[in-house]
């Protein structure tokens, strides 16, 4: 119809580009400390840390750890064996998300107030269907 | 000032109208992505921050590439295709490109015709087909757009469900990708095809996109 074509192209093409360019201004944290945070948690797991892997896990993670548990989070945790902190690839993050393979599990990352914590770890990868996690992940 | 309103106030409405539709559609967003948020156990985010997501780019983007698509077709296939009685068509005898004569081109241009149309080289070719050249870049710019943020939010929301991120050619071939895609192309033709027909019986007075309200239901190509 005639009245779209009177629609001016250059505002158009203006908004294009601004809402390119606001797609990729994402305010999530970096894909290098996405990795560390993994690392970490890791470490912590091996080295039976149990107060620093608390500390990198997501509130909603620990408290799902404690109802399954029926035990608070540090104690919760140190019957967990999330493998050892060796060889871990590049992040991947999408938004507000990342996933990160330390050793030969995954990490499943989410942003909490600007800082990655773990949202499920000791993660096995699967085709079509959720992975399967030591910690995490209903 | 007062003429400039009312000599673009069609342009200026759809504008307003525009961005109080995209303000809406941000605040019902973000609102939406952090009711997700909160039953997916992750952190809700600001009406600022759900600007720069691509949620948010997908859903912009989805709508703009099948209206743009709507009105490249519209361009092309109102060339050589007719509707008897509809003010949307040409009339019944005028299927094609049509003669210079009647398209003002070249020898035919008037002293006000735009300067490329009195041209009979590549400025003329290309003239006469920039409608639906920039639609066809717009339509095609927002598809991708569409391609690559629904991309990155289907991969967030893949990983928020523990599951693997997937590449640019397996999201092609997604049905996500294809189901905000067709259910946008599907109401888009569905307006036009009503729009065509209803034009035909239905008038509404002083609108340039209906018929004078005593016309003819055959007559074709005329518009109040």
């Amino acid at each position: 119809m005639s009245t779209g074509a009177r629609r001016p192209a250059r505002t158009v093409l203006t908004a294009l580009g601004v809402a390119a360019l606001l797609a990729g201004c994402s305010g999530s944290p970096s894909s290098g400390s996405a990795q560390r945070t993994a690392e970490a948690a890791v470490q912590a797991s091996a080295a039976r840390d149990s107060a620093g892997l608390c500390a990198l896990l997501a509130p909603a993670t620990a408290q799902q750890l404690e109802q399954q548990e029926s035990a608070p989070c540090s104690v919760a945790v140190q019957s967990l064996d999330l493998g050892q902190p060796s060889g871990s690839g590049a992040a991947q993050v999408w938004g507000s998300s990342a996933l990160v393979t330390v050793g030969s599990d995954a990490v499943f990352l989410t942003d909490v107030n600007g800082r990655w914590r773990v949202l499920a770890a000791g993660c096995t990868l699967r085709e079509e269907e959720p992975a399967d996690c030591k910690l995490g992940g209903g | 000032m007062r003429r400039f309103l009312r000599d673009n106030g069609l342009t200026l409405a759809f504008a307003a109208l525009f961005v109080a539709s995209l303000v809406g559609q941000a605040l019902s967003g973000v609102a939406e992505y952090n009711s997700q948020a909160v039953a997916d156990g992750v952190d809700q985010i600001s009406l600022l921050s759900y600007l720069g997501t691509s949620d948010f780019a997908v859903d912009v983007a989805e709508n703009w590439q099948s209206e743009y698509l709507q009105f490249l077709l519209y361009i092309f296939l109102t060339v050589w295709l007719v509707q008897r009685g509809s003010p949307e068509s040409k009339e019944l005898d005028e299927v094609g490109r049509e003669s210079d004569e009647e398209q003002r081109v070249g020898e035919h241009a008037r002293p006000d015709s735009p300067a490329w149309a009195r041209d009979t080289g590549w400025r003329l070719a290309l003239y006469s087909r920039s409608l639906g050249l920039v639609m066809g870049g717009l339509f095609l710019g927002s598809w991708a757009a569409q391609w690559i943020a629904g991309r990155s939010a289907y991969n967030e929301q893949q990983l928020r469900q523990l599951e693997q991120p997937v590449s640019l050619a397996g999201y092609l071939a997604s049905a996500d990708f294809w189901n905000r895609t067709t259910q946008n192309w599907q109401s888009e033709m569905l307006a036009v095809a009503s729009m065509v027909a209803l034009s035909i019986y239905l008038r509404q007075r002083g609108s340039p996109e209906s018929k004078p309200v005593g016309a003819a239901h055959a007559d074709t190509g005329v518009e109040g």
